[in-house]
């Protein structure tokens, strides 16, 4: 009878279980809204495929969980020449691709030469990085596990784009094998070893045993391409997801009652902003642009607009990235002391030409409905006798208007690259990035203090130092108001409440390594 | 063959007992666990050898054995199959039922978020609403009341209220009617909704939806801010819906037939589509008492649940408010009759199928084992018929298979032992006399005793009138003599016929022993007529005797009987033999016994000497390890006396020194009061050497050019006043201070000499400087005594927590005249770890360390390094001492560890420390290991962190016999199997 009883049992535990093979706890799906255009990092630029790769590949530093800091990767550690124009990087030692061939110097060498020498023989012509890197001059393999990096001229930055996807690398031996087609059958030295690609459905990722770091907790990685927000929810509802991406900020709700369900969120290295043409005639005076920042409720507008997947700006830099600095002076709402201010600067009221406010018709990647953001300010500004004009364009067309300089005010957003502060202060807000056809710095912010110091810190390697002459910076923007810093946009993924160890970098990629779900 | 059902009676009559015990069963199941017992008639026998009587005549446990097996073999599977198959069936249709249940609350708990939304839209709509916006932005309440009726009016079962911008409600409406009609005994679930965190959040710029429980009913409600174009709060719009009949419903009508729909506000019933027989609809079901509402937590868990009368499976997830907090529960029911009753259908198939089986198989079984056994039955029956001894009984079995095969065999065996057994009876009479005669001859050592009882015997064993034994006497040719005779005498005649046969050389049988030519004579002669039987006695092949036994005219002997007699001869003979060794012997043994008792008081002597030389190696092994300790002792003192010497010696000069100074001191205050200063500079002064103090005794000296140089640079300033180059040459001795406070002392001095004043501070700073250098001196004497008092806690110590570190660096301490720090003497490199405190004898721990970095530093003959390498290794603590010493040649391995090895020269060590490392080692439950080659020795010293385990101290003590205790008292003695490393040069 006991024998029968056991036999039960176990015929029961059959049943119950999945009889051997991959269980669902041995796999990690993941649902995303577009599926990835190509999976070699020199062609990538969609966060989609950025995303894969950054399983897939190894780079020399990568960014720390959670935070857009480069700690060391397939490279040990690095030193730069006290000119600051030669980085040195030591790689780790027996560490092999996923294809078995040794990550060495050579290897390294191979990964950038075939994206910064159009004359080398794996290049491509539509490589999307090559301009990016206009400033290494050379790569030298120095050694076995040595290689340099000699650059135009010092550039701290440069670690933290070493951290970014397209500086991943990748096996020579596969690239020589595929070619063209390496971008569907990448190899690389990431967590993650590439197993299918299913077009338009799916990518299954397989755990690399032979990771240097700690090998990734869950077996298989499948990220799977639905279109449909709805549909995506329903699947991780029913469990066919672990993860979702990109959800619909009317879905937010029905995620945060959902007991089996749950937000995750970090805040993106993302900040939207309302720009001030400071060169031009009324918003060159400081004053002004300071009583406009006083006149806009941006609290209230973050929160209304954003429904919670917003965070108040403060300066340019979001919370999660380095040096970003929360104590300087700010503008809250007080329509009496804006009107103050503008009475100090003479302003007519009524009487002065309305202010032109640029912003795109349709929703950015940085503001939800820009149209109702420059509604409000337009309302909040007539509060205090600003007159303002929204002026609503298609996104290329406002992007055109605000390079020719044709606004007083625009509504602006910058996704930022590879984590460093440089990437936001000196590309928004140098007076290097006021000129030329494409001016990236569309305040036409020029402050002869602030360019000595955002040069200074972009020559000297030295961390502390940096930190130090960015909290300069910030408080020089604080004083100076260039912008009305508006919100960082958060990235928000949902997924089951089983789900741990799941980390979502600001750069809107999920880190999948440590996580798991037991059954 | 006899008739079976006699036989069965007959088994019954006889072996009652026997039947019954044969076989004990578990009850029920008796083929599987039957213990078999032996019968008691296989192990006794009726009388001596001969064939058991009594028994069993028949049996039948072959065949009830035969027929469980079958019924078992038959049946078991089948049934085991069957209860599978059903279990599996059950299983995946209870698996299926929950499933469907969690599938259900999936769709239901989707279906009802979806309805969550539509609210949070309903709200959305509101804040939309520019009317109403106005009516709010101008404060006109009762046009915002109008037009919030109107809005409601669309949306039934639903409440819209808005409030103002601090949160208070201004107006509540329900499918167009509005305020007074709600306040007080509103419906049920739409109670006002003030301070509910969603309002709350609304004030706060939030757009939110969530559950909350609202006066013990659930609801769903939406709020949201309203604000005007410049995003100036105007108030809240909210919108609840009660989570009631109508809800549940409408997730019912989404999940189909059989399905209910059922939700719960915290542990109670809020509404439901459960319908009681009558028609009403019921609240719910009240959760089972036991059932842990937090368990239920994420996902669901399916509960079997009645609902009036009626099974339900119920899959139950929690409800949740917009901070995740539990405010309900969701459930989906499955009704489970139709399961129920097909459980109920299926378990009733299954036990009358079993029965019916049963049944079945086993009169089958019976059936197919009668006729399985029926042969085997008469087999048994004939056996048991020649096992009784009737040998004729014949066997009739006449099947064509192993069993007639078997029958077949039987009969052969039959006959074969019916010739046998009468073989057997003739063999066994002569063996019985043989035995006799063999038991007499051997159990007499007296020869004509022996030659006596084998005649007597012979004539009772072959019936005879007269037997006799003659023996040879003298050499060729033989003569014989008779020795011994029974029955009638024959006397010395027997003479000639015994040398007769003796001749012959062989035993003869004769019928008439008149008629035998050979021998005919001589029987006359002895008076012997009839039949003679005669066999020659001999002995390694030599002719020693005849013996002889006539039967004087009665019948013939047997071919057995010459047979008999020959053996009797060969026994004789064999006796003859004996006697004589015997004889022999005893005079040999009596030479024996006196060397023997020689020998043993020689023993005795001996004995007594070997115990005193015992006991002296004992008190030597005690000598020796009392040695031992000295000398680690006398190691320790020797580093010691160095330590505290030289800062001794050194407090002792500066303290002379001292005095002198204050003598000095004297004489410059007595200098001083001479110069007859005022008051105000004397005071100055003072104060000034009191500040300088701290300074003074931490200043550094000048080298003797600096001095000079300052010296020189001091007269300058002092140039022009009386003692100016005494004052500068005093003050260039107190360093740089001197030149500092020289203006100043000038000063104070006026026109006057400040040479006093110079010297005074001289003297004072001497006294500071020589005192911090006293301090430390007697530091240091302090911490080698401190270390000293831990380190000598030898033998008094208990077992306590020890800090491994602690006690390495005590021992370094204590060591450290011999590492002579520097170019040419020994570098300690430590590399530790983090340790935990370990359970441990300190002292002796301690007398590890000091003899292996002792031997360590000898080994290296005092100059190379010493790495002292520390860490945790599971529950173990490993410390590992390494020298760069020359290392360990091969042929002293293995034997490092043993007492009294050493190969210094004598008089240099007793050869005992490493053997008593390790026995500590050992008794710390640890172990210790060398580890040897050319300029790397590392001994290894393992040691469990929970300390020594509680070892059996009785038995220890006996297993180390004769080495004397040197443990601790109350700790085991280590003993002395410690593991010697591959490689070994002594270092004890």
């Amino acid at each position: 009878m006991l024998a029968f009883a056991a036999l039960l049992s176990s015929a029961a535990a059959c049943q119950g279980g999945q009889g051997g093979g991959v269980g669902p706890a041995d796999r990690l799906v993941v649902a995303r809204s577009t599926d990835a255009v190509s999976l070699d990092p020199a062609r990538t630029n969609d966060i989609e495929s950025l995303e894969v790769a950054e399983q897939v590949y190894g780079r020399l530093v990568r960014f720390a969980a959670g935070r857009l800091e480069p700690e060391p990767d397939l490279a040990t550690s690095w030193t730069v020449s006290d000119d600051g124009t030669v980085w040195t990087f030591e790689l780790r030692p027996n560490v092999r691709f996923q294809d078995g061939t040794p990550v060495d110097a050579q290897s390294v060498v191979f990964s950038f030469e075939r994206q910064i020498i159009p004359e080398h023989p794996n290049h491509e012509p539509d490589f999307a990085w090559t301009r990016s890197y206009h400033n290494i001059r050379r790569v030298i393999a120095a050694g076995p596990l040595q290689v340099e990096f000699e650059i135009d001229r010092p550039y701290a930055p440069f670690l933290a784009n070493l951290a970014m996807g397209p500086a991943a690398i990748v096996s020579p031996t596969a690239v020589r094998k595929w070619g063209h087609e390496f971008g569907r059958h990448p190899v690389g030295a990431g967590p993650y070893r590439f197993v299918e690609w299913i077009p338009g459905d799916r990518i299954t990722l397989e755990r690399n045993p032979d990771y240097w770091d700690q090998p990734a907790r869950t077996r298989y990685l499948v990220l799977l391409a639905m279109p449909d927000s709805r549909q995506r929810l329903q699947a991780l509802e029913s469990g066919a997801a672990d993860v979702i991406q990109q959800l619909a900020p009317d879905d937010l709700q029905l995620v945060r009652l959902h007991p089996d369900l749950r937000l995750v969120m970090t805040p993106a290295a993302l900040v939207s902003y309302l720009a001030m043409n400071t060169q031009r005639r009324p918003l060159n005076d400081p004053r002004i642009r300071r009583a406009i920042a006083h006149a806009i409720r941006t609290e209230a507008l973050v929160k209304l607009v954003y429904q919670g997947l917003g965070i108040p700006a403060i300066g340019p830099l979001p919370p999660n990235v380095w040096g970003a600095r929360s104590d300087v002076v700010t503008y809250p709402y007080d329509p009496a002391k804006a009107r103050k201010l503008l009475a100090e600067a003479g302003w007519q009221g009524a009487r002065e030409p309305a202010l032109k406010l640029f912003a795109p018709s349709a929703s950015t990647q940085y503001m939800p409905s820009p149209e109702r953001v420059a509604g409000v300010i337009k309302n909040c500004l007539a509060e205090v006798g600003i007159n303002v004009e929204v002026i609503l364009s298609d996104p290329a067309d406002h992007q055109r208007a605000l390079w020719a300089g044709e606004h007083d005010l625009a509504l602006h957003g910058w996704f930022n690259d590879n984590g460093d502060p440089d990437n936001f202060l000196y590309t928004l807000l140098d007076s290097d990035n006021t000129t030329g056809s494409r001016p990236s710095n569309i305040a036409f912010y020029s402050n002869g203090w602030f360019h000595d110091v955002i040069g200074m810190a972009q020559r000297t390697t030295d961390r502390t130092e940096r930190e130090r002459l960015y909290s300069q910076a910030q408080a020089i923007l604080a004083i100076d108001v260039p912008w009305v810093p508006l919100a960082h946009s958060k990235v928000v993924f949902a997924a089951r409440t089983n789900v741990r160890g799941l980390v979502v970098q600001p750069s809107a990629m999920g880190l999948y390594r440590w996580a798991e779900h037991p059954p | 063959m006899s008739d079976t059902p006699k036989r069965k009676s007959d088994r019954k009559a006889e072996t009652p007992s026997s039947g019954a015990r044969r076989f004990k069963s578990s009850s029920g199941n008796m083929g599987a666990s039957a213990i078999y017992r032996q019968p008691e008639w296989l192990g006794r026998g009726s009388s001596g050898w001969s064939l058991p009587t009594a028994l069993p005549m028949h049996r039948r446990g072959l065949r009830r054995r035969l027929s469980v097996a079958l019924v078992v073999a038959a049946l078991g599977p089948v049934i085991a199959v069957s209860f599978v198959a059903v279990a599996l069936i059950f299983s995946s249709v209870e698996q299926g039922i929950q499933f469907e249940a969690e599938r259900g609350l999936q769709v239901a708990r989707g279906l009802f978020l979806q309805q969550v939304q539509e609210v949070a839209a309903g709200a959305v709509a509101l804040g939309g609403d520019q009317a109403l916006l106005r009516a709010q932005a101008a404060a006109q309440t009762s046009t915002a009341r109008r037009r919030l009726g109107e809005l409601s009016v669309a949306t039934p079962n639903a409440l819209f209220e808005i409030t103002d911008a601090a949160g208070r409600i201004v107006a509540r409406c329900t499918q167009g009617t509005c305020d007074e009609l709600l306040t007080g005994a509103g419906r049920a679930g739409l109670e006002p909704a003030e301070r509910s965190p969603v309002i709350l959040r609304a004030l706060d710029y939030e757009r939110t939806v969530s559950i909350e429980s609202a006066h013990d009913r659930l609801v769903v409600r939406a709020a949201l801010p309203l604000v005007d174009p410049a995003l100036r709060l105007l108030g809240t719009a909210v919108v609840t819906v009660p989570i009631d009949g109508t809800v549940v419903d409408h997730l019912k009508a989404a999940l189909g037939a059989g399905r209910e729909v059922v939700v719960y506000v915290g542990k109670d019933p809020n509404a439901s589509t459960f319908m009681a027989a009558t028609g009403a609809r019921l609240v719910g079901p009240t959760l089972p008492r036991n059932l842990h509402v937090a368990a239920l937590g994420v996902g669901s868990s399916v509960v079997p649940l009645e609902v009036d009368g009626h099974p339900y499976s119920v899959a139950f997830g929690q409800l949740q408010d917009v901070n995740a907090a539990a405010v309900g529960l969701l459930g989906v029911a499955v009704d489970r009759e139709p399961l129920a009753a097909a459980q109920s259908r299926a378990s009733k198939a299954l036990v009358f199928g079993a029965i019916a089986a049963l049944v079945l198989a086993i009169a089958l079984s019976n059936l197919l084992a009668r006729r399985m056994t029926k042969p085997l039955q008469d087999l048994h029956a004939g056996a048991l018929a020649i096992a009784r001894g009737d040998l004729d009984t014949n066997i009739t079995i006449d099947t064509v298979d192993e069993i007639g095969d078997l029958a077949e065999a039987f009969r052969i065996m039959t006959r074969s032992l019916k010739e046998n057994q009468e073989g057997l009876a003739a063999r066994v009479r002569e063996l019985v006399t043989v035995h006799q005669v063999g038991r007499a001859v051997s159990t007499v050592v007296d020869l004509a005793q022996v030659l006596r009882s084998v005649v007597t015997e012979v004539l009772a064993v072959l019936g005879g009138k007269t037997a006799a034994i003659a023996l040879s006497v003298g050499t060729e040719p033989a003569e014989f003599v008779v020795r011994a005779v029974a029955g009638e005498p024959v006397g010395e005649r027997l003479a000639p016929l015994a040398a007769a046969v003796a001749g012959l050389g062989r035993a003869r049988r004769t019928g008439a022993v008149e008629a035998d030519p050979q021998l005919m004579e001589q029987a006359l002669a002895a008076g012997l007529r009839g039949p003679v039987i005669a066999a020659p006695l001999t002995l390694k092949e030599r002719l020693v005797g005849v013996i002889v036994v006539g039967r004087l005219g009665e019948a013939p002997f047997g071919e057995a009987d010459l047979r008999l007699l020959v053996t009797f001869a060969d026994q004789t003979a064999t006796a003859i033999e004996n006697a004589r060794l015997y004889t022999e012997v005893r005079a040999f043994s009596e030479v024996l016994e006196a060397r023997v008792r020689a020998r043993t008081a020689e023993l005795e002597t001996a004995n007594i000497e070997i115990e005193r030389a015992l006991r002296e190696l004992g008190a030597a092994q005690g000598q020796l390890i009392h040695s031992e300790k000295m000398a680690g002792l006398g190691m320790l003192v020797a580093g010691i006396a160095h330590e505290v010497n030289s800062p001794a010696a050194a407090v002792q000069g500066l303290v002379d020194a001292q005095a002198e100074t204050v003598r000095r001191l004297g004489h410059c205050a007595q200098a001083l009061s001479a110069l007859d200063l005022p008051p105000v500079a004397v005071a100055r002064f003072f104060d000034l050497i009191d500040g300088l103090l701290p300074e003074m005794a931490a200043a550094p000296l000048l080298t003797s050019i600096e001095a000079r140089q300052q010296a020189r640079r001091l007269r300058t300033m002092f140039s022009g006043v009386d003692g100016a180059a005494e004052a500068a040459s005093m003050l260039a001795e107190v360093g740089g201070i001197g030149e500092r406070v020289a203006p100043e002392l000038r000063a104070l001095a006026g026109e006057k000499s400040p040479a006093p004043m110079a010297g005074y501070l001289r003297e004072i700073a001497f006294l500071a400087r020589t005192s911090g250098t006293i301090r430390n001196a007697i530091g240091s004497i302090r911490r080698i005594v401190g270390a000293l008092k831990r380190y000598s806690r030898l033998d008094e110590a208990p077992l306590e927590r020890v800090d491994v570190h602690a006690g390495i660096e005590d021992t370094l301490v204590i060591l450290s005249h011999q590492l002579k720090y520097g170019d040419d003497g020994v570098k300690v490199e430590r590399s530790f770890g983090s340790l935990p405190a370990i359970t441990a004898y300190v002292g002796e721990l301690n007398q590890v360390w000091t003899n292996l970095i002792h031997n360590a530093i000898q080994a290296m003959d005092g100059r190379g390094e010493i790495l002292i390498e520390t860490k945790v290794d599971e529950r173990d603590v490993l410390v590992t001492i390494q020298d760069s010493g020359p290392g360990i040649p091969a042929d002293v391995a293995a034997r490092i560890f043993e007492p009294f090895f050493t190969t210094k020269a004598k008089g240099e060590g007793t050869g005992l420390g490493l053997s008593i490392c390790a026995r500590i080692v050992e008794k710390h439950g640890g172990t210790l290991r060398v580890d040897s080659r050319q300029g790397c020795t590392r001994f290894e010293v393992r040691l469990p962190i929970d300390g020594p385990p509680p070892a059996p101290v009785a038995v220890k003590e006996a297993r180390v016999g004769s080495w004397p205790s040197w443990s601790s008292p109350g700790g085991p003695p280590a003993s002395s199997s410690s593991s010697p490393g591959p490689a070994s040069k002594d270092r004890g």
